[in-house]
């Protein structure tokens, strides 16, 4: 051996630190650790989450009012999905919910998409303030949107008539020009015909700039020398969007469109404010998740409800399925 | 196909100059590389060439067109970049006919044309694939075959070869030689591999910091350079430089040596640098051939074995260098003993105290 070595440093004595959990609880509990700090989840989620899906199940096959306690359940079998199936207000709530759904879920794609190429494309500085009012919508209270709208649209005070009627009614001499496309007179958003548009825009607006962020992001991860490679290839723009934005942008439309379906099918929220919680004149404005929350607790009926949620899900599970056959790929 | 004409062309982001003038003729069908270290701006000038940058200043021409305000498309240009950038959700097919399905090429020739870029590719039977279901270099030559089938003029490729392993990218190499040999585009090649631009180039242009260093042929640029960056540019292991004197027009002073010169040589200044190849370096006078020869006693510190050739670790005074020499010539000499070095007074190069070459006045 050469006699360099006699020079080397001698080897350090490290003092690394324990980890705290290892100090506090021992080896024997360190292992349990994990299952300790998980288990507070588990245990909300088997209370509140998989008892109620379980138990609804099971209430689904009994008549039971809730006031007579346990037992006063009564197996019916299938009654209460017969029921629900034939009930004249289900259908017009399934209806009203399928209105809405398409009315405010495919403008909110149809827009968020070529919003998001055009913030993506063409804002720099700007981008981060765009995105972020079209995104406040999402994160406001239902309540204010519910209180901005409804004064909005009010008969007599509201904006909205009030620019309408000034357009219908505008004048060279005496004739009106566009009285034939505008109001000349307020009109009464009450009214059951304006109901589920209103709510649909509503929706419409509120979950637009969600989408946007969504297809913004995914956009985002398109590398950009396929940009450039298909302008060397001769596409503009409008061309590159077809080509390449758009089949790019397929996994988080499915992502996207799988969402609103969820969403919209039970929408909630908004219909129940603006219509005050009735449903609106005629029922206009009931969603099936609104007729199944009056059933269970206006009606005390929650056998039926439990079913009409299980039809609901089936539905649900149904247009996903056929969302994933459609845009769902596996490569 | 077209000539090319760079006419002190410019770049500039704010206040720093990437590129600055860039004059350079291109002839029809000539293979050009552009070789440099990284962040020298060879991207940015082929990335202005292609309509991909703004040109700051300067004019760049196509044939007889001046391209500086036309649309990439205009410019027929092909580009092959070094992602590849193929469309991942088109077919392997798809991807080669895109351009010319924009372009609303009829049909049949569209499938014509697909059909001979495939082939002369060997891409044929993976036409129905997707990119992600294809090697490092058949992807490459997807890339290449959609650059192909619009028959551009001119052919732009930004270090394609770089993705490849080493094997692989011999390969391709080839077969890009190959593919120019057929076609006969002008074509514009980037890359920072000297392997790739000797063996691939008609002429090589060497950029440094924005500034063209050099142009000329491999042969010129390896064997002649201007400078003492493009002489350490080029070659592996790297030119050996020592500080040297000139102490009159055909004396050079290496240490406590000196060289007679059968050439003159004159500069301003006595301080200036011997540069010599490894390989110009030999252990036997007889190797040399040569009409002048001449020879350096150097301190042997360390040798490699490297297969056929050894790499002598040598000193001359405090200026280490290294020689290359074939094994079969390899004496036994140890480390610790002084060795006797042969080369070719044509093979040597002085640089001044600018860095730029002294050339010899016959
Ligand atoms: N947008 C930009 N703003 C400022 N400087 C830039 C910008 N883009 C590129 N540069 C600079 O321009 C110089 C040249 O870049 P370029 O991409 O042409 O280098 P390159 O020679 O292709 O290098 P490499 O071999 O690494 O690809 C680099 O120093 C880089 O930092
Ligand atoms: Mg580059």
């Amino acid at each position: 051996m050469p006699s360099v070595v006699a020079n080397q440093p001698k080897p350090l004595e490290m003092k690394y630190r324990q980890g705290l959990l290892r100090k506090l609880f021992g080896a024997k509990a360190y292992k349990a650790a994990p299952y300790m700090f998980i288990s507070p989840f588990f245990i909300l989620f088997f209370i509140f989450g998989l008892f109620p899906m379980l138990f609804s199940i099971y209430l689904s096959f009994h008549a039971w009012d809730p006031v007579d306690g346990l037992g006063a359940m009564e197996w019916i079998g299938w009654e209460n999905y017969t029921f629900a199936l034939t009930d004249e207000w289900f259908h017009t709530s399934i209806y009203n919910t399928f209105w809405i759904a398409f009315a405010s879920g495919i403008p909110q794609h149809v827009l968020a998409i070529p919003l998001a190429y055009f913030i993506h494309s063409s804002l720099t500085k700007m981008r981060n303030s765009v995105v972020g009012v079209y995104f406040v919508p999402y994160i406001t209270s239902s309540v204010a949107i519910a209180l901005v709208f409804t004064s909005l649209f009010s008969r007599d005070f509201g904006v909205i008539n009030l620019v309408l009627t000034s357009i219908g009614n505008f004048s060279i001499g005496e004739f009106q020009p566009l009285a034939w496309l505008f109001p000349t007179e307020n009109v009464d958003w009450q009214r059951p015909e304006y109901t589920k548009p209103m709510i649909s825009f509503v929706v419409f607006w509120r979950y637009v700039g969600w989408n946007t962020v969504l297809y913004l992001a995914a956009m985002q991860t398109i590398p950009k020398d396929l940009y450039e490679a298909a302008t060397i290839d001769g596409a503009r723009r409008l061309q590159q969007f077809w080509y390449i934005t758009l089949p790019m942008l397929k996994p988080m439309m499915f992502l996207a469109v799988t969402l609103t379906i969820i969403g919209n099918l039970q929408l909630f929220e908004e219909p129940f404010i603006i219509t005050g919680g009735t449903g609106g004149l005629e029922q206009a404005g009931k969603t099936a998740a609104m007729h199944m929350y009056i059933t269970a607790f206006t009606e005390s009926d929650f056998g039926t409800a439990s079913a009409i949620s299980w039809i609901l899900f089936m539905v649900i599970a149904g247009l996903t399925w056929i969302n994933t056959k459609l845009l769902g790929s596996k490569d | 196909m077209a000539q090319v004409t760079f006419k002190n062309l410019q770049k500039r982001y704010g206040q720093t100059e990437v590129v600055k003038s860039f004059d350079l003729e291109i002839k029809d069908g000539e293979f050009v590389v552009l070789l440099g270290p990284s962040g020298c701006g060879k991207s940015t000038t082929l990335r202005m060439l292609a309509g991909l940058e703004e040109i700051s200043g300067g004019e760049i021409y196509i044939g007889d067109t001046l391209v500086n305000d036309l649309h990439p498309i205009e410019r027929n240009i092909a580009m092959v970049f070094q992602s590849y950038a193929l469309y991942p959700h088109m077919t392997v097919r798809e991807n080669i006919a895109f351009s010319l399905k924009i372009g609303r090429v009829d049909k049949a020739l569209i499938e014509e044309r697909v059909k001979y870029a495939s082939d002369m590719l060997e891409l044929t039977p993976l036409l129905d694939r997707k990119p992600k279901a294809l090697s490092g270099g058949q992807r490459q030559r997807v890339a290449m075959g959609r650059a192909m089938v619009r028959t551009p003029e001119v052919f732009l490729f930004d270090e394609p070869l770089s993705n490849l392993d080493a094997k692989l990218r011999g390969q391709m190499r080839a077969e890009i030689k190959a593919l120019h040999q057929k076609l006969g585009t002008t074509t514009i090649y980037v890359t920072h591999d000297q392997v790739e631009a000797m063996t691939l180039a008609d002429r090589i242009v060497i950029l440094n910091g924005g500034i063209i260093e050099q142009i000329g042929t491999p042969k010129q640029i390896f064997e002649k350079p201007n400078n003492r960056f493009v002489a350490s540019f080029i070659g592996s292991p790297e030119m050996n430089q020592l500080s040297a004197e000139l102490t009159s027009s055909q004396q050079i002073a290496l240490g406590n040596q000196s060289i007679s010169t059968k050439a003159q040589f004159s500069c301003s200044e006595t301080h200036c640098n011997f540069g010599i190849r490894p390989s110009d370096l030999h252990l036997q006078e007889s190797s040399v051939d040569a009409p002048t020869v001449h020879s350096l006693e150097a301190l042997l510190n360390s040798q490699e074995l490297l297969g056929s050739t050894y790499h002598l670790h040598c000193t001359i005074g405090d200026d280490r260098f290294v020689a290359e020499v074939a094994t079969s010539e390899h004496l036994n000499t140890k480390e610790g003993e002084t060795l006797r070095l042969y080369f070719d007074e044509d093979r040597m190069h002085l640089f001044d105290h600018q860095d730029k070459v002294i050339l010899a006045q016959a």
